[in-house]
């Protein structure tokens, strides 16, 4: 199963983090970023800061999405033996995930928005749970027609 | 659809913009863009978060009319790969 971060966000700690780093420990930019921050006219130091943070971001939304892949393929599993997760992407601008799932020879996509997410695998909701599970319900029903 | 939340965003604000932002206490640099972390949009504008010197956090408005134009900073595209 293939876990996609497409994008990062300038998450408040990791922004704390990357603020309070001394230039010198910041990572050197390649000419091509030096260029791009010159062209968006900002300096080299807050484009290499925002770089920092986002890489920082990427990190913690790889961890959640790994959780929320183990317990969506275990849901799905216990529905259909032989279906398997193929992708799991976050869209971190639209706060969407896209689960891409291969089952009974078909493959079909399974959207979620993230806020879902958020609620069932951060914050323990039983209830956000339910409804991701009757979602992905009817979007394995909907695919076998 | 995009959502700007949480996003790192360079601005390019009007000349009023500055100068209404440096009325309302903010230190701006002389460069074009200016970055901000955005913690949310909405119809009057952009909500920006701030960290002061004096330890709070802020959340400033900026309305949608000073902002000339907005370059959102994405990222890259970060994979994995769990065991089936």
């Amino acid at each position: 199963m293939e876990i996609v971060i497409e994008g990062w966000r300038a998450g408040g700690e990791e922004r704390k983090e990357a603020n309070s780093v001394p230039a010198s420990q910041l990572p050197s930019l390649t000419d091509e970023q030096k260029k791009v921050a010159k062209k968006m006219g900002i300096s080299e130091e807050d484009y290499a800061r925002s770089a920092f943070a986002g890489k920082r971001n990427q990190e913690r939304l790889l961890a959640k999405t790994r959780r929320f892949a183990e317990i969506l393929d275990r849901i799905l599993r216990s529905r259909l033996d032989e279906a398997r997760i193929e992708r799991v992407r976050l869209i971190t601008i639209e706060h969407e995930y896209r689960v891409e799932i291969s089952a009974n020879g078909r493959k079909f996509v399974f959207r979620v928005p993230e806020n879902m997410v958020d609620d069932f695998v951060e914050g323990g909701s039983a209830d956000v749970g339910r409804l991701i599970e009757r979602n992905l319900d009817s979007v394995i029903a909907g695919s076998a027609v | 659809m995009i959502s700007l939340e949480e996003q790192s965003v360079v601005v390019h604000l009007s000349d009023e913009g500055r100068r209404v932002l440096r009325q309302a206490g903010m230190e701006l640099p002389e460069s074009p863009g200016i970055r901000f972390d955005v913690q949310e949009e909405s119809g009057r504008g952009l909500w920006i978060r701030l960290d002061y010197p004096d330890g709070f956090r802020h959340v400033l408005l900026i309305r949608w009319e000073y902002i000339l134009a907005m370059d959102v900073i994405v990222g890259d595209v970060r994979t994995d790969v769990l065991p089936n």
